[in-house]
């Protein structure tokens, strides 16, 4: 009892903020930082109680080890700072924020079973409750625009379809337990049966949707040019750390057997969301949407070097994310601060002359744009070095023309931006820059700055819990 | 004893450069003259044969030689740097007599430092020490013209001729592997494109002395003051000319092209200079021009006696100067006036020193045409002979206008008697100074009366009235062949390209196109994804079936 | 004790950048402060430099006073820190250039904070890129070196030229990535990082060695103005107003000068050597058009972009001969060349604004009444264009004759566009001299401070000064 008490803990800890939460609801408190203060205060519980309890397992259900402890951390890290951030965005709208913050805990709580699980019926039901969230987000902070909400529920209903008919498949079809390891015995039995290999890409299509890879990508792309802040950052920045840790736990643990049709599969689709990406980022007005066609573009990328099959690859592909993930909510975090009359500043265009009045956001928001294209000495850089390691070492030097040549494309998206902030005459007033939004800003420049430099050998210490799964 | 002699030169001349009161500046530049006769004079009886003497500061070892500055006056060298030398000085004296300019220090120190140049020339023995004091001449010639308007084209055609010598330089060294001028010898027989080596070395000479059809940069200097005219135009550029044609004649004559074309310059060049002697209304233009003719004739004298500078070379050279400063004394007494048209006749204001100043000129033009007489009968040469002859016959009509004509515009200005002990004291120089030349040359007396008679005849006769016609056109510029030749023919062509290359290679052949193509491409690109992308309700199942689609024919594809 | 000199050339500037970034703004001296700090982290940096001197044995070729820093393991890449005698030639000469342009800076400035700041970190990753002794490092400082001269741009241009922003920075771009593949494959066939001297000897072949060595051509290539993608250097030169930024901007193709030094071997693998004639071609209509050009530009700070890049052409196709021995000609001509033209652009830079505080129409005899302005910039003109007691002259003398040496057409053409360049100088000199046009205007003009004066003199001093020590040829 004790031990399973132990085992839940931190998710315990989650269902107690969910609870606190529901609780300062029913008191009618008001202020967004109140939920907020409360969802940081039992997210850090959970936080230290899954280092605490970081090998806990339910055999043949959950497996806690460095790996998913290791997306727990950066994950948990990203939370913290958004609940930061997304306060004082209720703060200014004058909404409590109360539904979001629960929501997000269910989520980090959906996050921590999924990646735990080894049970494909733990994952089914863990990314089913996601998705819903997801729904329920665009649910709930819907923007008066309706045109498109039919179509968008329309096309995520069939994707849960796709994903609910393909584990349905997959649970009549095997006899006895849905444990990775069987699944994968089973896999490797029915190699050559086109339905059972359905039903496998009838799996991962919906994470593919979710994290907005080309073709799937459409309606992303929709829903993040129109949602509210907080939640096109909790889209783009939090959801694909989760989802990205998930899906090659299972291309490691699952889909060996398909190792061929995959690599093909993937890489197509990780060059084809790469081109959609670069190109669709000129096109954008909206600064979410382009940060949104920029990560189609990076997780094109991930998603090739997933392709190649190799835990090294695989590892590369996670640090290339990090790297990317580091610089995006840099930049995420910058748009806390670009208000003008109390709204928020949606499109690039209205960033016109930024630099002239608010250096400090602006300067942060070039150096996250270099750290993401890469430069040295930012994070981004290390990404890059170990993106072209691999490609290199696999002789992969199409794909590094193709990314590099779409990079350059790329690149002229973020340049019209900085071009925008910085030669453009002043056509807002912008408001004055909240010093907490600031503070989160200058750590996260800290972190850019300094990840170049491996402080602590922060690389190795990954890369060993990194390799914990293929163990 | 040579470095002392340096020392001392380089101190004066760095003194000079000091700006003092103009009470100061006479004293001073009087003592700049004298410390620098007091060195000339101990310079002259120093003995150079025998052992070397002098010095040699090395300056960086290379592999293909070391690189020194030498000073190393031998008989040989000697005897260029001594009539500079005696020049030098003479210009100083005159410099402190007619004090054309309030303060004259500055003028001196160029003087001395000019002197000091011209010697390391003649000295050097590698290409680095020779380029880079025929540079610092240049500098030297721009800084004693000082006249914004002159230096323009002086310092264009300068520019240009020191590139010339800087590439000629280049290749030999490139080819021949060292630095050493003596060296260069060897070009003839191992080097390559011999006949752009000499194109090159002729760019360079020709433009330096200011030959046919270079001359307008040295004419265009006429709007500077006189004095500083004459030394600029005698010890200048042109005589760093001279001393580069010493120095690298091989270079010059490695093409069969060149012997020709040198004559061809040489000719033109003595021409040009009559021709704008005596067709000018501007004295300092005068003088220009007869330092162009006298050039063209020592160019041939030296053509004719194998590059050989010898004791008929150095009175020579002597003798230029001499003429120029008669010329200039002139224009002192005519109280400066520079159009010839505005001076009176002297046998009309009665002036005492003009008449003394042509017993003079007849004097030296005599010893002159002797001179030149011998240098033909010793190397049987007649164009030399000829050309004394038109010059003998220019500058009697220059001097018939001067001095006889009573030309229109002219106003009796009585100059005045009163006497001038400093240019008493020039004029006894002078008198000492051709007397010394009497005597060096031995010339036989009754040739020089002969010579003499004849200059004064020619004088007195009507061989100028034809001339009178031209004096009557004011803008003799304006019709300038060679000026209007470099303008229509380089000038306009040059900017012409110039403006062409800027549309083509700048606004159409450049990257532009490139970008554009590829922009277009990636406009392309984005037209048709917002295209596909503006179906709202078709798109997201479309793209869902076409994934579908591709991941299943991957299946396929994979071997599965 | 490990020596930690070449890391203190990095860490001064950057360590000065920071310094003045968090410098108080808004008070009336805050640009002369943020430029004073400038100044004062530039004379650290010298000091520096100067002590590296002692440190240094002249006669020994190759990298000396090597400093190591452990960076990744994953892969395992170290800083690898270097000096010789031609990378502290062009360490000084930037420390004094870059010292120049802030002592010389009397304006009071808005962004005054933001350039000193960009300035500081530009020096900072410079001299990284110079110091880099591996190709990793080289390849780190060389994409680094973009961030602060793209900050530069930004802070200091205003909205006139929207497009230069974008056009250089992906050419830039372009140019990191290419040089990024080619380490990396470099990286890979070695098994690991290699020192920088020994890049020339890589041994590749098939389509590795060509893909190599195209891209490290093409990545230097990226930050040279050469035919046909010179356009966006030019039009960025030629609008560029900021006399600090119009320099590092023309330092940009010293970086990729630097490069091909670095890589680029005496013995050129023979699949690459048959392309190296046309490439030489390609460089040479460069010079030749754009010296060509100059000559009819009214814009002065096109004429000053155009010698530079006839020069660092010059220089490159110094570098394509076949010989090894011109890197320290190169070197010192480098120094003289950066300097002169730092101070030249500084006068043409303190004239326009003039001309702005005025109100004039043209530069046109502004000269006539700034006397110290006149003296330097004569002077400067005249080294710069082949004044033969500087060491640019004599150096260049030892380029162009090993140049006439390989080919005889390749050097006249050198000469042919070095003069006409030189010319177009003089040109400009003229005209800002030409006392025909001189207007009642003009009495207004203020001339250069006696401060300025001085530092300009004391410039040519200097250069004086290395003359003595000019030609460095193997002995």
């Amino acid at each position: 009892m004790l031990q399973s008490i132990i085992n839940f803990l931190p998710e315990l800890a989650l269902c107690a903020g969910i609870c606190h939460l529901l609780i300062l609801a029913a008191f009618s408190f008001d202020a967004p930082r109140v939920y907020a203060s409360g969802a940081r205060f039992w997210l850090i519980i959970s936080l230290l109680l899954s280092i605490l309890f970081y090998d806990r397992q339910i055999v043949g259900y959950l497996q806690y080890n460095a790996y998913t402890l290791l997306f727990t951390i950066i994950g948990d890290i990203g939370i913290y700072a958004l609940f930061f951030l997304t306060s004082t965005w209720f703060t200014a709208k004058n909404i409590t924020g109360c539904a979001y913050n629960i929501l997000l805990l269910i989520s980090i709580i959906c996050f921590n079973v999924m990646l735990a699980s080894v049970n494909l019926m733990i994952v089914f039901g863990a990314f089913s409750t996601l998705f819903i969230i997801n729904e329920g987000f665009y649910y709930i902070y819907h923007s008066e625009d309706e045109t498109d909400a039919t179509n968008n529920y329309s096309t995520s209903l069939i994707i849960l379809a796709i994903f609910i008919i393909s584990f349905a498949y997959l649970w009549y079809r095997v006899e006895g337990t849905l444990e990775f390891a069987p699944l994968q015995e089973f896999f490797i039995e029915n190699k050559t049966s086109l339905a059972v290999y359905s039903a496998m890409i009838g799996l991962i299509i919906p994470f593919l949707y979710l994290l907005g890879i080309a073709p799937f990508h459409n309606v992303l792309e929709t829903r993040i040019g129109k949602s509210i802040l907080p939640v096109a950052h909790y889209e783009a920045v939090i959801l694909p750390i989760f989802l990205w840790g998930e899906i090659i736990k299972m291309a490691h643990l699952m889909f060996l057997p398909y190792a061929a049709s995959l690599t093909l599969a993937l890489s197509t689709l990780g060059i084809f969301s790469m081109i959609v990406g670069a190109i669709a980022a000129n096109t954008d007005n909206k600064i979410q949407q382009l940060y949104m066609h920029s990560s189609m573009y990076h997780f094109g990328i991930v998603l090739i070097l997933l392709s190649l099959a190799d835990i090294s690859a695989e590892f590369a592909g996670f640090i290339y994310l990090f790297m990317y993930m580091t610089g995006l909510a840099a930049a995420y975090s910058v748009g806390y601060n670009l208000k003008s009359h109390g709204e928020y500043l949606l499109k690039v265009s209205s960033l016109s002359g930024l630099a002239q009045t608010r250096p400090c956001s602006a300067n942060i928001l070039l150096l996250s744009l270099f750290s993401i294209i890469g430069l040295p000495p930012l994070a981004g850089f290390i990404g890059q070095i170990s993106l072209v390691n691999q490609l290199i070492n696999q002789g992969k030097y199409i794909y590094l023309i193709v990314i590099y040549t779409f990079l350059v494309w790329l690149t002229k998206a973020y340049l019209q931006m900085i071009r925008t902030i910085y030669f453009q005459q002043k056509i807002k007033i912008f408001d004055t820059e909240n010093k907490k939004v600031l503070m989160i800003m200058f750590l996260m420049t800290i972190i850019i700055l300094s990840q170049a430099f491996n402080p602590l050998e922060m690389v190795e210490k990954i890369k060993d819990m990194f390799y914990v799964i293929a163990l | 004893m040579i470095t002392n002699i340096m020392a001392g030169l380089l101190a004066i001349g760095l003194i000079g450069i000091l700006k003092l009161r103009v009470r100061y500046d006479r004293m001073f530049s009087v003592m700049m003259f004298l410390a620098t006769a007091y060195i000339f004079y101990i310079y002259m009886n120093l003995d150079f044969s025998g052992i070397e003497s002098g010095f040699s500061f090395l300056w960086e070892k290379t592999k293909i030689g070391d690189i020194t500055i030498d000073f190393y006056p031998s008989d040989l060298s000697n005897l260029m740097i001594k009539p500079i030398f005696f020049i030098s000085v003479y210009a100083l004296l005159s410099n402190n007599i007619f004090r054309y300019e309030e303060r004259i220090m500055p003028l001196n120190a160029l003087i001395i430092l000019n002197l000091i140049v011209l010697s390391l020339i003649i000295c050097a023995k590698n290409y680095v020490q020779l380029m880079t004091m025929i540079f610092v001449s240049d500098i030297i010639g721009y800084l004693t013209i000082k006249n914004a308007d002159s230096l323009r084209k002086y310092v264009i055609y300068n520019f240009f001729a020191d590139m010339c010598l800087f590439m000629l330089l280049a290749m030999a060294c490139g080819k021949i592997q060292s630095l050493d001028i003596t060296r260069l010898l060897g070009y003839e027989q191992i080097g390559r494109h011999k006949d752009f080596v000499g194109i090159c070395a002729a760019l360079a000479i020709f433009i330096k002395i200011g030959c046919f059809p270079f001359y307008s940069y040295l004419t265009d200097i006429k709007t500077a003051r006189f004095s500083r005219i004459i030394i600029a135009n005698v010890l200048g550029t042109p005589l760093s000319g001279i001393l580069m044609l010493l120095k690298l004649h091989n270079l010059l004559f490695v093409s069969n092209l060149m012997p020709l074309i040198y004559q061809i310059v040489t000719v033109a060049t003595f021409i040009t200079g009559i021709i704008g002697f005596v067709h000018s209304r501007n004295m300092l233009k005068k003088v220009i021009s007869l330092d162009l003719a006298l050039r063209g004739m020592l160019m041939q004298i030296l053509w004719i006696n194998g590059f050989e500078w010898n004791r008929y070379t150095v009175f020579y050279l002597i003798g230029i100067y001499l003429f120029n400063h008669l010329f200039y004394e002139i224009f002192i007494y005519q109280k400066r006036e520079v159009d010839i048209v505005n001076m009176p006749s002297v046998i009309e204001s009665n002036e005492r020193a003009l008449k003394f100043l042509l017993f003079r000129e007849t004097l030296l033009m005599s010893l002159s045409v002797w001179l030149v007489w011998q240098i033909a009968w010793q190397y049987d040469d007649i164009s030399i002979v000829l050309g004394i002859t038109i010059l003998l016959a220019a500058v009697s009509i220059v001097l018939h206008h001067i001095y006889k004509t009573p030309l229109k515009n002219s106003q009796v200005i009585v100059c005045g008697k009163e006497k001038n002990i400093r240019q008493s004291i020039f004029e006894c120089t002078n008198m000492l100074v051709l007397g010394m030349g009497f005597f060096y040359l031995q010339p036989e007396i009754s040739s020089i009366i002969a010579i003499a008679i004849i200059f004064l005849v020619m004088i007195a006769s009507s061989l100028g009235k034809p001339f009178y016609q031209i004096y009557a056109k004011k803008d003799e510029d304006k019709n300038d062949l060679v000026k209007n030749l470099f303008f229509y023919i380089i000038a306009v062509p040059l900017t012409y390209l110039s403006r062409r290359c800027w549309l083509f290679i700048d606004l159409i052949l450049s990257e532009k196109i490139i970008t554009a193509a590829i922009s277009a491409v990636g406009y392309g690109g984005e037209r048709l994804f917002l295209q596909l992308n503006g179906q709202k309700y078709r798109t997201p199942i479309r793209a869902l079936v076409l994934g579908i689609i591709l991941c299943l024919l991957c299946y396929h594809q994979g071997g599965q | 004790m490990i020596s930690t000199n070449l890391l203190l050339l990095i860490i001064i500037p950057l360590l000065g950048s920071i310094f003045t970034i968090t410098a108080k703004s808004g008070y009336i001296d805050a640009s002369k402060n943020a430029y004073n700090v400038a100044a004062w982290t530039l004379m650290a940096n010298i000091g520096v430099i100067f002590s590296l001197y002692l440190q240094l044995d002249p006669d020994k070729n190759g990298i000396q006073l090597v400093e190591k820093y452990q960076w990744l393991h994953l892969p395992q890449i170290d800083i690898f820190l270097g000096v010789d005698m031609f990378s502290m030639l062009l360490l000084t000469t930037l420390g004094l250039s870059f010292l120049m342009i802030c002592l010389s800076q009397e304006e009071k400035d808005q962004k005054a904070k933001a350039i000193a700041t960009s300035i500081l970190l530009f020096v900072s990753m410079l001299n990284g890129y110079i110091l880099a002794a591996d190709i990793m490092s080289f390849y780190i400082f060389f994409a680094a070196i973009n961030i602060p001269l793209i900050m530069l741009i930004s802070f200091s241009e205003k909205t006139h030229k929207k497009n230069i922003l974008i056009r250089f920075s992906l050419y830039n771009l372009i140019g990191i990535m290419l040089l990024f593949l080619a380490v990396m494959t470099i990286y890979d066939y070695k098994g690991g990082n290699i020192p920088l001297n020994t890049a020339g000897n890589l041994n590749l072949s098939g389509k590795k060695e060509y893909f190599v060595w195209i891209s490290l051509c093409l990545a230097f290539m990226s930050r040279l103005p050469i035919w046909p993608f010179h356009y966006w250097i030019a039009s960025m030169n030629a609008s560029l107003h900021n006399a600090m930024v119009f320099v590092i901007s023309n330092l940009m193709p010293l970086v990729g000068l630097y490069g091909f030094m670095r890589f680029w071997p005496n013995s050129v693998p023979k699949t690459i050597a048959v392309y190296a004639p046309y490439f030489e071609i390609i460089c040479l209509i460069t010079m030749l058009l754009i010296a060509v050009i100059s000559l009819s530009s009214k814009e002065s700070r096109y004429k000053l972009f155009a010698y530079t890049t006839v020069y660092y052409i010059l220089y490159l196709i110094g570098v394509f001969l076949p010989t090894g021995s011109l890197k320290m000609n190169i070197g010192v001509s480098l120094f003289s060349y950066i300097m002169i033209f730092t101070v030249i652009s500084i006068i043409l830079g303190h004239i326009e604004q003039e001309k702005k505080r005025l109100n004039l129409h043209t530069l046109t005899s502004m000269l006539c009444y700034m006397p110290r302005a006149t003296i330097c910039l004569s002077l400067y003109i005249l080294a710069g264009i082949g004044l033969p007691i500087t060491p640019l002259f004599w150096n260049n003398f030892i380029i162009i004759s090993e140049i006439f040496n390989n080919n005889l057409l390749l050097g006249i053409l050198v000469v042919m566009s070095v003069f006409l360049v030189g010319l177009s100088l003089l040109e400009e000199l003229y005209r800002l001299k030409d006392r025909a046009q001189i207007s009642s205007e003009l009495k207004l003009l203020q001339d250069l401070s006696r401060k300025n004066f001085i530092i300009y003199i004391a410039g040519i001093v200097c250069l004086l000064i290395i003359l003595l020590k000019s030609l460095w040829m193997e002995v």
